[in-house]
């Protein structure tokens, strides 16, 4: 098999104005993806990565797990300490960058200056806690890194208040029940999960949380949280809370602040504003992960996508196309997978809220399994949830990935010959089977 | 989850009268004993079932045993054997299937399920991983067997089902289990057992793995199985053609049942049902469970009447029974086999009553009138329709639902066109062509007029020579395949003469019979490339790497001589006597083509098979000794 | 080196041996979900398809993984798993369109096919030839020769 490298992807990819130092600012999972692309395309560039945390690339999805113990500590590490080292990386650990110059192409930091040919900018979010009466007193996490979740521990929580029901939420409230603590979950809108899934999987999704134990109070927002040095109850508009630990998971901010200063432009969202190619509006400048704005694979219409899939994937473009190639982003195809006590709730593609259009066909069926829902616009396939399903959905994101309209579907599937050669469709059958009616 | 080590452990028993479950343990010594599938069955049967116990009746008790293999990647392993007391005989019914069934009911943890007692509406039983639910069956009650399956299938994804189509409902006495789609439990009338207990299918799917004892020594010697089979010279026609390799022969010997037995082969036989012909209407090979042969094809009927059919078929036996039995044309043949899937029937019986129904027509026993329509054999429209009638009980179809034997006794002057033994039909075979241990094997069956419970491994169907007083058949093979054969030296040398080149009927037929059973135990196919190298040494090995039990091949041939006493000592207590081991008159007076059978030779030859099973000659009973010997005393 | 396991599903019976084989072999246990090939089975169509992992080049499931533990052996052209990393969030899963990332409850892991290490036991069990492990190459002339054959079938 043909290992990738840097000429296979572009023939006129230009080698007379050499690139010979990409510098990335991040150690996220965008950073460290465009970073290995990068390696994997040209084994003797020089690549040079800025990262103001002093620990090695981790996995932000299983903080939940760590947090309730499933796995150790080390578990959400993706990267040893000096496997950068070893790929050829030069680490600047602890550094933040504080400026960047577009004009002579460096960045600076607090100690020093470093040139860069392409500069990729991969600064990440952070959790977005309001300025609130309280919000500031001992109690108050977020859930940003592997410090937050040891943080949490060493805080021996007993009654949590969760603020936000999005995915981040929903884990973290599952993981602290697990570690024997009284949990509520405050949402603003009116369903749990909301930018994730409809009305219908939601509220079967807050029955089985509610089932172990968990209060969910939807359609109320946090005012004010009060303690003697230390968190004691919240405010809701509704209601008071005992509790003495909030934990923040209601949205985050885009890290913009150091780009914008640089004469990047930004988006609408608020995330930086970033072309096909992952280009920022200044040449050689390159950008990624949940700081950019990008566009949604299926709407075409632009989403700030928190999700580790689409971090690793803009990041690999953003890494090859530093390099000179011209390497094209799909869009953000929305993957959530929850385990919700030991159900599997998938959601896929856009939900209903992102699609707010007429034309929508809704299909949805349950199994003894469990239950689904499809939404379908003009013939192809633009969302998908379900719960307590693990089989054939695969094939349902394969479809809406390649968005194969819904009438060669039904052609294939109605021929033997043609179905054992695109075989693949089988497993979906129990789903597309019924769109036909 | 638990992790099984060859058994799964467990038995599970469902009174439907009392809605109530109970699990056992299964004892080390019942495996020991009894091994597995009739094995199980025959030991609960005659525990539990008291003498004279009326088969529709609650105290009837239907047994599900898998075999003691089944769940192995042992080559064919996938059998479940199904036993009560038969409708039909009333005596042991019992019947086996393959497929996927077995498999799941094990892996759902469970060897063995008994059901008791009579439900007092329809019900369904759901076994998934352990638990046990009874469920009302109002959705498919009275819903043929494929559309009831395609509701429970699509409720429960990758489960397999044990189901009753309308004829189990009805208590057709011929009804069977429908195991999945295609395939059924289907002699002896365990369907009609099934529907008297108003229990409309058993839903199983399971998750819980079987280990084996001995995993690397456990893989070799399924492997070495799988190359024994492989080396057999059955081997690869019966992969081409399944079991449709014994018609061509049998025709020629003209010991098929043609007309009801009027004849030994329809002179059209050749042309109209040769392999060729099976070639044409199929295309594909449809496996049970871990089997390497895949004897049965996918069958597409492109042109004709029956246009568009598309089912699993072409088994000699019901092609044979409804083609040259009832001499309906080989897509008419296909047709029947799917109405007797859809309504759940034993197209065996239900070819035999059709084929009597129609000798009767011809005869002028009954008329159009009291049928409703002319019923001549080789009429495809009107026999289907007879078919149709017999599974809803309409009209004459109402009394030849009853079986032969009492829709013989039932119709005047019909009692002597009920082709039958010990009440149930026989099969496509006529012991007149050819007299073999396979013809013998009819008369000793425990469940009557049928020939899968004995047949000679190393049948030779080159020959048939009828010099030998029906004591001998020609063995035929040469000295490797004599030494290849399975079989204990002393045995072996008494069972076949090498320099008269012959095999002794009576001999052959205990060995076969127990041979047999043992496969039946272990939940292996008796297919004849897997009867003929798989032998009780190799099994004993796998049974042993499989389930940590040690059991040499004497034991294990114990064993199976043991659970083929128990079944006999069931029919002896039902009344069972020697003289209901005859075939039915017409095979004496008649020749159908070949010769007239002589009844006193065939009752030498019985008496010679009574003393090489250590019966009592006369009584056809075990004797004292040897029921001490099996330890049944 | 580049060797794959071809799929011809015509030839298929669903006797589930390779499912044996694999659980059997890799597991110590007969058990056909622990298996990481899998048959669909249409029994009303008498159609069955086996389905295992096609060891693609870019693969969807190393895209979606949240631990980073998929990656692609240039060497054999495999897909291997670190399973240490493995959460078992089955993210794999969903992203797979083959649905040959199996969930192993004894490990608690998502798995795929790894080819046995160069001799596929569902391959040498396969007593109707459905399954072949060949060069990617011949592949190609197999994948043909399928098609062709299916075209001249009505």
């Amino acid at each position: 098999m043909p290992k990738p490298n840097a000429d296979s992807c572009h023939d006129s990819l230009v080698r007379e104005h050499a690139i010979k130092t990409i510098v990335i600012i991040g150690n996220g999972a965008a950073a460290n993806s465009a970073a290995e692309t990068i390696r994997s395309y040209d084994p003797r560039i020089q690549v040079i990565m800025v990262a103001r945390e002093n620990v090695p690339e981790f996995s932000a999805c299983a903080l939940p797990d760590y947090l309730a113990g499933w796995v150790s500590r080390s578990q959400p590490f993706i990267k040893k300490p000096d496997d950068y080292a070893n790929m050829g990386i030069e680490m600047h650990w602890g550094q933040s960058v504080q400026r960047i110059d577009p004009h002579t192409k460096t960045v600076a930091t607090e100690s020093e200056t470093i040139n860069y040919d392409s500069l990729i900018i991969a600064t990440g979010s952070r959790a977005a806690v309001p300025a609130l009466n309280g919000s500031g007193l001992r109690g108050n996490f977020v859930i940003k890194d592997v410090a937050d979740i040891d943080a949490i521990i060493a805080h021996r929580p007993k009654h949590v208040l969760i603020v936000g029901s999005g995915n981040i939420g929903i884990e973290v409230a599952q993981a602290l029940q697990e570690r024997e603590c009284k949990v509520t979950v405050i949402e603003q809108r009116e369903r749990i999960l909301p930018r994730i899934f409809d009305g219908e999987p939601a509220g079967r999704i807050a029955e089985i949380l509610t089932s172990h134990g968990i209060s969910i109070y939807t359609g109320e927002s946090v005012v004010a949280i009060e303690g003697y040095q230390r968190v004691e109850r919240a405010f809701t508009d509704k209601r008071a809370i005992l509790c003495d630990t909030v934990v923040w998971a209601a949205g985050v901010r885009q890290n913009t602040e150091l780009a914008e200063s640089a004469g990047i432009e930004l988006g609408k969202l608020g995330g930086i504003s970033v072309d096909t190619g992952m280009r920022t509006n200044i040449a050689s400048i390159f950008a990624c992960g949940d700081c950019v704005e990008s566009h949604d694979m299926l709407t075409g219409k632009a989403t700030l996508s928190l999700l580790w899939t689409t971090a690793k994937d803009q990041g690999r473009i953003a890494g090859a196309n530093s390099l000179g190639c011209k390497l094209v982003y799909p869009g953000a195809l929305n993957l959530v997978v929850e385990d919700i006590y030991g159900q599997c709730a998938v959601s896929m593609g856009v939900n209903e809220g992102g699609l707010c259009n007429q034309d929508l066909e809704i299909f949805e069926g349950e199994s003894e399994k469990g239950y689904w829902r499809l939404l379908v616009r003009e013939d192809r396939i633009m969302g998908f949830q379900s719960l307590g399903i693990t089989t054939g959905l695969g094939a349902i994101m394969a479809l809406m990935k390649n968005r194969m309209p819904l009438r060669t579907v039904a052609k294939i599937l109605s021929d033997q010959g043609m179905m054992r050669r695109a075989d693949w469709y089988l497993p979906a059958r129990p789903f597309l089977d019924r769109l036909k009616k | 989850m638990r992790k099984s080590i060859g058994y799964a452990g467990l038995i599970l028993e469902v009174d439907l009268s009392e809605q109530h479950l109970r699990v056992r343990e299964l004892p080390d010594d019942m495996c020991r004993g009894y091994l597995g599938g009739i094995g199980f069955n025959a030991r609960i049967v005659y525990d539990q079932v008291p003498a004279g116990t009326d088969p529709l009746g609650p105290d009837n008790v239907l047994v599900f045993g898998v075999g003691a293999m089944v769940g192995s990647p042992f080559p064919t392993a996938s059998r479940t054997e199904v036993s009560a007391k038969s409708p039909m005989t009333g005596l042991f019914g019992t019947s086996n299937s393959g497929m996927f069934f077995g498999i799941q009911l094990k892996n759902a943890g469970f060897d063995a399920l008994v059901i008791k007692g009579q439900s007092p509406t329809p019900v369904y039983l759901l076994i998934e991983d352990g638990s046990v639910n009874i469920l009302g069956a109002a959705e498919i009650w009275g819903q043929d067997s494929w559309a009831a399956l395609d509701i429970l299938k699509n409720k429960y994804p990758g489960a397999e089902a044990a189901l009753i189509g309308p004829a189990g409902e009805n208590r057709v006495r011929f009804a069977c289990i429908e195991n999945s789609y295609y395939d059924a439990w289907a002699r002896t009338g365990l369907g009609a057992v099934m529907g008297a207990k108003k229990l409309k299918a058993i839903v199983v799917r399971g998750r819980q793995g079987l280990s084996p004892h001995r995993t690397d020594s456990f893989i070799e010697i399924a492997w070495k199985a799988r190359q024994l089979i492989e080396s057999s010279p059955f081997f690869q026609p019966f992969k081409s053609y399944g079991s449709m390799n014994a018609a061509m022969p049998y025709g020629s010997f003209k010991a098929l049942n043609a007309h009801n037995f009027n004849r030994g082969c329809l002179p059209d036989w050749k042309e109209n049902f040769a392999r060729n012909k099976v070639e044409e209407l199929t295309k594909g090979h449809i496996a049970c469970q871990s089997c390497i042969i895949a004897c049965a094809h996918w069958v597409e009927i492109r042109e004709g009447p029956y246009q568009g059919l598309k089912m699993k078929d072409m088994e000699v036996t019901p092609t044979v029974s409804f083609g040259s039995g009832c001499g309906m044309s080989l897509e008419a043949c296909v047709k029947a086999a799917e109405m007797g899937q859809r309504y759940g029937m034993d197209m065996v019986s239900a070819a035999s009553v059709m084929a009597m129904a129609a000798e009767m027509f011809t005869r002028g026993t009954i008329t159009a009138e009291e049928l409703g329509y002319e019923l001549n054999f080789g009429d495809d429209v009107a026999m289907l329709r007879l078919m149709d009638d017999i599974a809803h009980r309409r009209g004459l179809g109402d009394i030849l639902a009853e079986g032969a034997k009492l829709a013989g006794q039932k119709i005047a002057g019909g009692e002597e066109y009920a082709m039958h033994i010990k009440g149930l039909e026989m099969p496509m075979i006529d012991p007149r062509g050819r007299f073999s241990t396979w013809s013998l094997g009819m008369l000793t069956n425990v469940r009557g007029g049928d020939h899968l419970r004995c047949r000679n491994p190393i049948e030779n169907l080159r020959y048939n020579e009828n010099k030998f007083a029906y004591q001998k058949e020609r063995f035929g093979f040469d000295q490797k395949m004599y030494e290849a054969l399975d079989m204990p030296d002393h045995l072996k040398k008494k069972a076949i003469d090498l320099e008269a080149d012959t095999t002794d009927i009576a001999i052959m037929s205990r060995w076969a019979e127990d041979l047999i059973n043992l496969f039946n135990a272990l939940g292996v196919c008796i297919r004849p490339p897997v009867e003929h190298k798989i032998g009780p040494t190799i099994l004993a090995e796998a049974f042993t790497a499989w389930t940590g039990m040690e059991m040499t091949a004497e034991e294990l041939m114990c064993a199976a001589e043991r659970i083929w006493n128990v079944m006999k000592l069931f029919n002896l207590r039902e009344g069972e006597k020697t003289e209901d081991s005859r075939f039915p008159g017409r095979f004496y007076q008649e020749d159908g083509g070949a010769v007239k059978l002589d009844e006193q030779q065939i009752t030498r030859v019985l008496r010679q098979y009574y003393q090489a099973r250590g019966w009592e000659p006369d009584s056809g009973r075990p004797s004292p000794e040897k029921i001490k010997e099996l330890g049944l005393d | 080196m580049n060797r794959l396991i071809i799929i011809d599903s015509n030839k298929c019976t669903g006797c589930g041996l390779c499912q044996m084989a694999c659980s059997i072999h890799r597991n110590g246990q007969c058990e056909a979900s622990l298996a990481r090939i899998l048959i669909y089975r249409d029994e009303k169509a008498g159609i069955f398809i086996p389905m295992t992992c096609r060891q693609c080049t870019d693969p969807p499931c190393a895209a979606a993984c949240l631990m980073n533990v998929i990656s692609k052996d240039y060497e054999t052209g495999i897909t291997i798993r670190n399973l240490e990393g493995c959460i078992s969030c089955r993210v794999c899963q969903v992203a797979c369109p083959f649905a040959a990332s199996i969930f192993n409850y004894l490990q608690e892991r998502v798995e795929n096919c790894d080819q046995c290490g160069g001799d596929p036991q569902c391959v040498k069990y396969c007593p109707y030839g459905a399954l072949k492990y060949t060069d990617l190459t011949d592949n190609m002339d197999l994948v043909r020769d399928a098609e062709a054959k299916r075209r001249l079938l009505p």
